[in-house]
């Protein structure tokens, strides 16, 4: 047996890790070694190692994600919320400047998020297909990087594999498009890198459809609020929050180990995100409302420009998460229920095997 | 991206050929299964139902899966742990004021480590083990500030008697 070990010259772009902070984060690194392609997953202090030799490398796909987008909406809307809410404590409501500056670092940091994921580039998910396997790469998680790594890979592969593409290749890859397509559908509903074959549920999506048009119902709410601040009574507006944040969970725990695409699966979680930060601000705006009521009992204090002030942000920032999280959903939601239709798997006619 | 491979014909399978005549060679596994190759590692003959190609090389199962168990081909390892980075991880975390008491447990475990796997196979994209001799020497000179306190807490005490 050959003890001598094999040497990995050079280290591909490309990093990134997968999951939730500290607790399930999985790393991904990319090596090029004499004759394959090693993949390493790092888990905490375990290294898992995965050999896709450049003989057996079929294709390479690169599909590009809104995910750097969302992100960077996000980002400037944050940033925004934060600077206005700095400046006004500055400028005119006469509060401690420390409050002000707090709010105005803050507000930097979200614009570097901003200017760093812009910095990066769009975002992309990258497969790599194998005659038997398809693997996804998702240290390649933005376009860029995954374009230089496959123009790189296709050259050392296709050396490897004798030869280039002729037109009659070309004319069949239509063909066998479909089948591909269909694998990754499969991929993308998979749980994360590091886990075993899962079963899958088919999920037909009906709790998060409800999610995403409660949320257009909440951006309709918002625009009234706007309008007229005095149109619904501050219970009526909490107890829909509070269905909203009922829906979520739901929809959270229902697309767990189904067969839900990811993007759905993100927007779900960035709403939940988002409806956790809507219910701090509204407890930051009762305890500053409390706040102003007690001590304007001594003497009258400048708050209620404050209150005007964080109602209307509140009610913005709502209305443009509502609108743009419903729509985005919505749009993933009848994507999946299409391609699910296309690639639904004819049904067997009685009697036959 | 499509590489040529994805125009490339899958080999069929093939279960093995039956032996004929009685002086042909038959599979070691296999004894009514004409051999086709010898296994490069223990020369024993294949059908080529037990034939497996590892790029160029043809084992038969069992030396594969004792190469595997015993760790020793490297193309079928798919796990290591990095034992460099736990020492590593161990010397420098003890540093964080809140856990500056568990020194005196997280040195010797950091030599312990160090020394038990210092002849282990490290990654195998970046096998050189500075994390080894960093944790190493960090450890001691975790070791000696214990020693240094501890005389200097016997001398304290001595000088109160």
């Amino acid at each position: 047996m050959s003890k001598t070990p094999t040497v990995y010259k050079r280290k591909l772009p490309g990093k990134a890790k997968r999951g939730f902070g500290l607790l399930n984060a999985t790393g991904q690194r990319l090596w090029l070694g004499p004759d394959h392609l090693l993949v390493i997953n790092t888990l905490y202090f375990k290294e898992r190692y995965k050999r896709f030799y450049f003989t057996d490398i079929q294709a390479l796909t690169i599909t590009r994600t809104t995910t750097g987008m969302i992100l960077n909406v996000v980002f400037a809307i944050l940033a925004a919320l934060f600077g206005i809410w700095g400046a006004a404590a500055f400028l005119t409501l006469g509060w401690d400047p420390v409050a002000g500056i707090f709010l105005e670092i803050v507000a930097v940091c979200f614009l570097l998020g901003l200017a760093l994921n812009s910095l990066f580039g769009p975002t992309c998910r990258c497969f790599m297909y194998t005659p038997v396997h398809c693997e996804e790469l998702f240290c390649l998680g933005r376009l860029w990087t995954a374009r230089r790594v496959a123009r790189e890979l296709h050259a050392i592969a296709d050396t490897a594999q004798g030869g280039t593409l002729d037109s009659a290749d070309v004319d069949n890859l239509a063909v066998r498009q479909g089948s591909m397509q269909k694998q990754a559908l499969g991929i993308a509903a998979s749980a994360p890198a590091n886990a075993m074959l899962q079963e899958v549920r088919h999920d037909d999506g009906k709790i998060h459809s409800s999610l995403f048009y409660l949320l257009l119902v909440d951006a309709i709410m918002s625009v009234s609020l706007l309008i007229w601040p005095d149109f619904l009574p501050a219970p009526v507006s909490m107890g829909f929050v509070a269905l909203l944040i009922f829906v979520t969970v739901a929809a959270v725990i229902r697309q767990k180990r189904s067969d839900l695409p990811r993007n759905v699966r993100n927007v779900t979680w960035t709403t939940f995100a988002y409806l956790c930060l809507l219910v701090f601000f509204m407890y930051v705006f009762t305890v500053i409302n409390e706040f102003g009521r007690t001590m304007g009992e001594d003497e009258p204090l400048a708050l209620e420009g404050l209150q005007t002030i964080l109602v209307k942000v509140i009610n913005s920032i709502s209305l443009v998460f509502d609108l743009l999280l419903s729509f985005i959903g919505l749009r993933y939601l009848s994507d999946f229920r299409r391609r699910s239709a296309v690639y639904e798997e004819p049904t067997a006619a009685p009697g036959e095997e | 991206m499509v590489f040529p491979a994805f125009f490339r014909e899958m080999a069929p399978g093939t279960s093995g050929e039956k032996t004929l005549f009685d002086d042909e060679s038959s599979c070691f596994y296999h004894p009514t299964k004409k051999a086709v190759v010898p296994c490069d590692i223990c020369g024993r003959f294949l059908c080529a139902l037990c034939d497996v190609d590892m790029h160029g090389q043809h084992m038969c199962p069992s030396c594969i899966d004792a190469g595997k168990t015993k760790g020793k081909m490297e193309q079928l390892e798919v796990e290591r742990t990095r034992w460099d980075v736990i020492a590593l991880t161990l010397s420098i975390l003890t540093w964080i004021p809140p856990l500056l008491y568990l020194i005196m447990f997280t040195a010797p475990a950091t030599l312990f480590i160090v020394i038990r796997h210092w002849n282990t196979t490290l990654s195998p994209v970046r096998p050189n083990r500075w994390r080894f001799v960093a944790a190493f020497l960090m450890a001691v000179c975790q070791l000696a500030l214990i020693g240094l306190i501890a005389t200097m807490f016997v001398m304290e005490v001595g000088a109160y008697e």
